[in-house]
């Protein structure tokens, strides 16, 4: 059966597709890719669906050996990429031959980073999804050495394709928010300071994000009631330092939610890295729906300019005149 | 019936203001409803304890519109609840005496308040097939511990606040354990992956550990 088998692996590595949404009410993270431009380019690039699953992760790619090959695989994300030592480009489809080994480096921008299959990752799916939520062990767990990545043969000898790396829009630090509908539960000045202050990221992981800055204080008294959550949710607890939540968040949370980040800018929230800051800013529902809008329009331009290439990488000229010798 | 976004994303309806049978019954019957109606856009309906959040794909469906169709849903008339579980604890958690001494009580006078009494799976949370359990003695009410545990077993039975439940995964948890149970409280591969529903009767059987495996759960029908 082919597989990529995993020689090293980086610190939190999982499959992920679109996520298991419709399980919230049983208590089931959603999960799902944190950052969906980037999966629906690997994806492209390797001629599947744009939520086929994917391996995700996170600072630092993984080392991994073709067995049963050839492969296509596609990095979508800023980072050294290796074929058997040999540097090679992200955002660009490769065929990897039986035995080769593939190295993601450490991520140059952004948190996440995405490794695309042709056929997609054959994990067994779990209530609808091959998403892993390595937290409950739904899906699976994260990716250990010695692990196999069950993959398809690539069978069809076409063209590696590529997309012009600097055409992808980099993650942001800046971030577009509608106000939270329990923000009656703070003080008054909580929203202005959220909005004027940048927030300095402590930590984070797939969960959420722990920001730093000035407090944003509560009314006194206010207990606000469990409920369900979204991805994107700034809930406050009674710290008064917001907690960004991620695609691995809880279904349901008692912590009051200040604001919340809008689809279009997940990824940014996503991508942010421990120690950099984040700025919100404020806007409508008319304008939280344009920019996504706009971001599917800027997708579709993106996959448009995904293109065949006929050049010869490094990787494949030691091979090329052995079989030329 | 108040329906607000919550992002651009999901809409929160509030059915009710404070929790309680009430409130749960009408989240159910809403619940039911909204899922028959089977809206277009909509991606998942978590019900709470005073509020259900419908969240939506903002590309499928406005958010005017849905609101809109929210509002229109009449709640449907659920049964009332027709399954009680009697599941089978054994109170020998690390916290009991600790739990006990808090509250002013002997440790056998929290197994027999927390055991006497008849809890109701408020809604499902935290973790996959984690229920609420409302109906906690207000004896037993207990701030939860002030620094959570990274993690504790599966199946362990806990208190924190008003509320009670039992742990269906090793997840961190800084509610106190007052014994264990054996169940499989969540299981992808069943038909209802959740033992336990919303509405559903909860009971705890006091039960010696040796024949805790093979008590473990019971449900009765009720009429």
């Amino acid at each position: 059966m082919t597989h990529l088998l995993v020689v090293h692996a980086g610190p939190a590595t999982t499959v992920q597709d679109a996520g298991r949404l419709a399980w919230q009410h049983l208590g089931v993270a959603p999960a799902g890719f944190a950052d969906r431009l980037l999966a629906a380019l690997g994806n492209a690039l390797v001629g599947n669906p744009l939520d086929a699953a994917a391996l995700e992760w996170t600072q630092h790619g993984d080392a991994l050996q073709v067995v049963g090959g050839p492969v296509r695989v596609a990095v979508a994300a800023w980072v050294d990429v290796r074929v058997d030592g040999y540097p090679v480009p992200p955002f660009r489809s490769l065929r990897l031959q039986e035995g080769q080994l593939l190295t993601v480096g450490p991520l140059l921008r952004g948190r996440h980073g995405v490794l695309a299959v042709a056929g997609g990752v054959q994990a067994p799916p779990v209530l609808g999804s091959r998403s892993v939520h390595a937290r409950t062990g739904i899906g699976g767990e994260l990716l250990a050495p010695g692990d196999r990545v069950p993959v398809l043969a690539d069978t069809q000898s076409t063209p590696d394709r590529s997309l012009p790396s600097e055409l992808v829009p980099q993650p942001q630090p800046l971030v577009r928010v509608l106000p939270g509908p329990q923000r009656a539960l703070f003080q008054p000045d909580a929203l202005p300071t959220l909005l004027a202050h940048p927030w300095r990221v402590l930590a984070g992981d797939r969960m959420g994000l722990r920001l730093q800055g000035p407090p944003l204080p509560l009314l006194p008294g206010a207990e606000p009631i469990s409920e369900g959550v979204v991805t994107g949710a700034l809930q406050v607890p009674p710290s008064g330092q917001p907690i960004a939540l991620g695609p691995d968040r809880q279904t349901i949370g008692g912590y009051a939610k200040l604001a919340v980040v809008i689809s279009a800018d997940l990824r940014h929230l996503a991508q942010v890295r421990d120690g950099e800051n984040l700025l919100f800013s404020l806007v409508d529902q008319l304008q939280a729906y344009e920019a996504l809008v706009a971001a599917q329009a800027e997708l579709r331009s993106l996959l448009a300019r995904i293109a065949a290439v006929h050049d010869v990488l490094a990787f494949e000229s030691p091979r090329l005149l052995r079989l030329l010798s | 019936m108040k329906v607000e976004a919550v992002g651009d994303a999901a809409l929160r309806v509030t059915v009710a203001e404070t929790p309680g049978a009430e409130a749960s019954a009408r989240v159910r019957a809403l619940d039911a409803a909204l899922r028959a109606a089977a809206l277009p856009g909509v991606r998942a309906i978590v019900p709470a304890y005073t509020t259900l959040l419908v969240h939506f794909d903002p590309l499928a469906a406005g958010l005017v519109l849905l609101s809109d169709a929210i509002a229109a849903v009449a709640p449907q008339t659920v049964a009332p609840p027709q399954r009680r579980w009697h599941i089978a604890a054994t109170y020998d958690g690390e916290d009991l005496d600790a739990v006990a001494a808090q509250l002013g009580l002997s440790p056998a006078a929290v197994v027999a308040q927390h055991s006497a009494a008849q809890y109701a799976v408020a809604c499902l949370g935290f973790a996959p097939g984690f229920a609420y359990l409302t109906g906690l003695p207000t004896a037993l009410h207990v701030p939860r511990r002030a620094s959570p545990r990274p993690q504790i077993p599966a199946g362990s039975l806990i208190v924190g606040g008003q509320q009670t439940a039992v742990m269906p995964l090793p997840l961190p948890s800084g509610w106190h354990i007052l014994g264990r149970t054996h169940l499989a409280l969540f299981d992808a591969a069943r038909a209802e992956p959740s033992l336990l529903l919303p509405g559903d009767w909860v009971r705890f059987v006091p039960t010696a550990a040796a024949l805790l495996a093979t008590a473990a759960v019971r449900c009765e029908a009720l009429p």
